[in-house]
């Protein structure tokens, strides 16, 4: 295997649906946040005892945590391709015009960078949308299900159902093709 | 043969009607509490009801609940837990409420109250009230956690998720104004 140069890298690495470290890492903050809080909510509305519930929270909490992060990084790898054909030529405008003073400087090489920065762009922007998007998507059918739907269930069961249920939801829904 | 029966049944009834009438006062007392939950520190109301079933007025009625209710344990905030009516008519009935305040939690045993009261001028008569038996006080912030309003919970809930919620979505509007969309004309 010979070694890829930079801009085979870069060029692999718009079109790769993993993420950059940054965006996992604030994946997995967000999902452990959304995973936790709910259960603040279920000692204090639904009155379970934090003694008697710790199995059921933490196996909600890891669930929850873990589809949660997956549906993001899905999400992330549908509207990161959308993105950068929506900010292309925004960015491009910018490398022009940054450049525009450097002769030096060949069409190329700027085609290099413009490429370069649109997929950090792109990256950054899907990372955050993606969030939202899931978030809320998360947080309604959570919300919902847990006080209205499933109010009347033994709170163990809403629990379960009303978390992993609505983040199994939005992973599933995550997944579609385009 | 029928008139016979109907007769009889006649004689029987006004019998029996005899037999359960008394011909003194005879009062008959209940003690209950009207709040649902006894909490400490809340006000908790309990009824006395006296019925006189007797057919003669019932002199120098007193009820004492005094033993019942210690003020190390109870604060006495409205009524009295000694009363005294000076006659109650037959067929009649009185009730007496009190508020109380249990000073601390846990589990209370409820006992009879002592009603005295005189059939003629000389015949004093004791009975007791029914008791409402062992009940549980609240300690308040159990209580506060059961039945008070749950904003504060959501309040909080809303708090811990909207940095990562809403400020992704700041973030993305950000950036989505520095690259607008460039709309390509086409100049012919």
């Amino acid at each position: 295997m010979g070694k890829l140069t930079k801009e085979e890298e870069v060029l692999l690495s718009s079109y790769s649906a993993s993420s950059s470290t940054k965006g996992t890492f604030f994946f997995y903050v967000n999902a452990l946040i959304l995973s936790v809080a709910p259960l603040y909510l279920f000692y204090g509305v639904h009155q379970m005892e934090v003694s008697d519930s710790l199995i059921v929270w933490t196996v909600s909490a890891v669930a929850t945590a873990y589809l949660l992060a997956l549906a993001c990084k899905n999400q992330k790898r549908l509207l990161k391709h959308q993105i950068v054909m929506k900010r292309g030529p925004a960015v491009d405008r910018e490398i022009n015009a940054k450049y525009a003073n450097d002769k030096k400087m060949t069409i190329k090489e700027k085609e290099e960078r413009a490429l370069f920065r649109k997929n950090e762009v792109a990256d950054t922007e899907s990372t955050y949308l993606s969030i939202f998007y899931t978030n809320t998507l998360y947080l309604s059918v959570m919300l919902g299900s847990a006080f209205f739907l499933l109010a009347n269930l033994a709170p163990v069961f809403n629990l379960l159902l009303s978390t992993a249920g609505s983040a199994a939801l939005v992973a599933f829904l995550s997944t579609a093709k385009n | 043969m029928r008139f016979l029966l109907i007769a009889l049944l006649a004689v029987a009834i006004n019998g029996a009607d005899v037999g359960t009438q008394t011909k003194d006062a005879f009062i008959l007392a209940h003690k209950q509490p009207l709040s649902t939950y006894a909490v400490e520190n809340m006000d908790f109301v309990l009824e006395y009801g006296l019925y006189n079933v007797g057919d003669k007025a019932a002199q120098k009625v007193t009820i004492d609940d005094r033993h019942s209710f210690p003020t190390n344990s109870f604060e006495i905030i409205k009524g009295l837990l000694h009363v005294h009516y000076e006659k109650i008519p037959a067929g009649t009935n009185v009730t007496h409420s009190v508020v109380i305040r249990p000073r601390a939690y846990g589990f209370f045993n409820y006992t009879a109250a002592q009603v005295t009261y005189y059939t003629d001028n000389e015949n004093l008569h004791v009975t007791l009230t029914n008791t409402p038996g062992e009940g549980y006080i609240y300690k308040q912030r159990e209580y506060d956690r059961r039945f008070a309003p749950k904003y504060g919970y959501f309040f909080v809930f809303f708090l811990v998720v909207a940095p990562t919620t809403l400020g992704s979505f700041f973030l993305f509007q950000q950036s989505k104004a520095r690259f607008p969309n460039i709309v390509k004309k086409k100049t012919a």
